[in-house]
């Protein structure tokens, strides 16, 4: 069943994911341009973890790279799919173009990553796949429930 | 099927496929043309049963004629004069025939003797194995030592006359076999050669791979800074918002093309074929942590450089790029949380250092010794065990220095690299 509720991008919490200060800039200007407002940003993925444990923080969506220093985007996607909370929260990976990145995405979509975007990427792809991971979520809550 | 056919056979079997062929051609010299062709007949093509007995006009007495069979075992030129038998060998080479071996009749008759004549022979020929025949004893074994030289040593031997024609048969049979051997061991050390280069360029494509899978990671980055900038562009009516953003693009392009730069000329194989010339090793070693920047930022690596600016050597200045790119490598993995790397340079009195310690584990004292044999590994099917051993190759082999790894006081390993000053190999 396709889900017909529309989805409000200014109340969602989007949590920000790059250890590139430029590239996470460019991805929150961009999800600025589909209509989010509210931002989390992380260097790595022990930083993202940090918000992911904080019981008092939303946290509706996760846009990850995944070649990150210390912990990186598949470490990360573990510990969100391993808590209570945030099991099913939409997580979209981010990967370079390089041959090696499609071996990672087939792992990375045995641990249940929502999307992959492939950089570089323009505002209209992110908020394709934003969409996409949204209505999906939907659906799948609606199929829960 | 004959003995001799059979013999051959067994022979070709020992030999692989695609490897050199056995070698039967023989030459024959002697300026008693009969002498020559009875030798023809006891090892010739299609000579059945051969029991003539050969005989030199002066001796008396006459060998015990031995019944042999020689079916298609040799291919044998008979000549006459020294002349005849340069031409023959020289004939021979041009057209990628060469003969195994030669029956040389020492006393000739002309200017040039049998010894002289092989000494000629051997510069056309350097592989041809000789087989004097005397019948006089004028030139000892020592004599004819002393006349060849020591480097020609083990390429003849003697048959004093009268012969049988199994002495004969056996002679020819030794040094064709010799030959054949020798071809083989050539055959079989330039396949090493081969698989040894095809390593070595697999192990340099290893690395470019690991700075070109970073490569790809930071390209990712820069295009996304030049395609977000760009539409963040468009997107302003502010000028000076746009100003901004065009100038991010541009300095992302110029990174990028550095970073371009500089990995075409990691993998550059005109590069690589670079006579040795004189370098600043810091400059090098400036460009091997550029190719690494990346990885650096990533793995939380600090590097601290060398107070030396300048430290001049002769060399091939790729082959060092390459060197520290592998031991960065090496380090980097060795630190998974992080960590430093010191690297000095020194001039000192007697060589040329450098040094480059991590703040990793360090390395097992047992296995120590081994890190830089090649095929040696501790990093499982992720490693080669080629990096270490590549840069001792060119360290000790190409650049006459000498490469050491320990683990260092403080932790951590340190590698060492001690270059000659001027010339002078590193012992």
């Amino acid at each position: 069943m396709k889900s017909d509720q529309t989805i409000r991008a200014s109340h969602l919490c989007v949590l920000v994911v790059d250890d590139d200060d430029m590239v996470r800039s460019i991805i929150i200007e961009q999800l600025r341009s589909i209509g989010f407002q509210k931002f989390l940003e992380a260097v790595n993925g022990s930083e993202a973890h940090k918000f992911i444990l904080d019981p008092l923080q939303r946290v509706d969506m996760i846009i990850c790279d995944w070649e990150m220093p210390k912990t990186d985007g598949l470490t990360l996607l573990r510990a969100v799919r391993a808590h209570r909370h945030h099991a099913k929260t939409p997580f979209i990976m981010v990967t370079s173009q390089q041959s090696q990145e499609r071996m990672k995405i087939s792992q990375a979509k045995k641990h249940e990553v929502d999307a992959y975007i492939v950089k570089p990427f323009r505002a209209e792809t992110l908020r394709a796949k934003i969409y996409q991971v949204l209505f999906e979520a939907l659906d799948k809550k609606a199929e829960g429930a | 099927m004959s003995n001799a056919a059979k013999l051959l056979r067994e022979k070709k079997d020992l030999f692989p496929q695609n490897g050199p062929v056995p070698n039967r051609r023989i030459l024959v010299i002697d300026d008693e043309p009969e002498i020559g062709e009875a030798i023809r007949r006891v090892l010739a093509k299609n000579t059945e049963t051969n029991v003539t007995p050969i005989r030199r006009s002066s001796r008396s007495t006459e060998p015990t004629p031995t019944p042999v069979n020689t079916a298609n075992e040799f291919d044998v030129v008979v000549v006459t004069t020294p002349e005849q038998a340069i031409e023959a060998v020289t004939f021979a080479m041009r057209e990628n025939r060469p003969f195994a071996m030669g029956f040389f009749d020492v006393v000739l008759g002309a200017e040039v003797d049998g010894i002289e004549l092989v000494k000629q022979i051997l510069s056309v020929d350097t592989k041809m194995f000789a087989v004097f025949v005397t019948a006089y004893h004028d030139r000892s074994v020592d004599t004819i030592g002393a006349l060849l030289g020591e480097e020609n040593r083990e390429k003849w031997d003697y048959i004093n006359k009268p012969f049988t024609d199994g002495e004969i048969l056996q002679k020819a049979r030794n040094a064709t076999s010799l030959w054949d051997l020798h071809r083989l061991k050539d055959w079989q050390e330039e396949r090493l050669s081969e698989a040894h280069q095809l390593l070595i360029t697999n192990e340099k494509q290893n690395a470019v791979a690991a700075v070109g899978r970073s490569v790809a990671h930071e390209f990712g980055n820069l295009l996304m800074h030049i395609v977000g900038n760009a539409e963040l562009a468009i997107e302003q009516n502010d000028p000076a918002r746009m100003r901004a953003a065009l100038d991010v693009i541009l300095k992302a392009s110029d990174t990028a093309t550095n970073v371009l730069r500089r990995f075409r000329k990691l993998h550059d194989a005109e590069e690589q074929a670079t006579p040795k010339t004189q370098f600043n090793m810091r400059t090098a070693l400036e460009e091997a942590i550029e190719l690494m920047e990346f990885q650096f930022r990533k793995n939380y690596i600090r590097i601290h450089r060398p107070k030396v600016d300048t430290m001049n050597f002769k060399g091939n200045r790729h082959s060092f790029v390459q060197v520290f790119v592998n031991l960065f490598i090496n380090s980097m993995h060795a630190m998974k949380d992080g960590g430093e790397i010191f690297i000095k340079l020194e001039e000192k009195k007697e060589c040329l250092e450098i040094s480059l310690r991590d703040t990793g584990p360090g390395i097992p004292e047992d296995i120590l010794p081994r890190v830089t044999e090649a095929l040696f590994t501790t990093k499982g099917k992720n490693g080669t065990g080629l990096g270490l051993a590549i840069c001792k190759e060119i360290i000790e082999i190409e650049s006459g220095g000498r490469m050491t790894v320990q683990n260092h006081s403080k932790g951590g390993v340190e590698v060492i690299l001690q270059l000659p000053t001027g010339g002078e190999e590193v012992l």
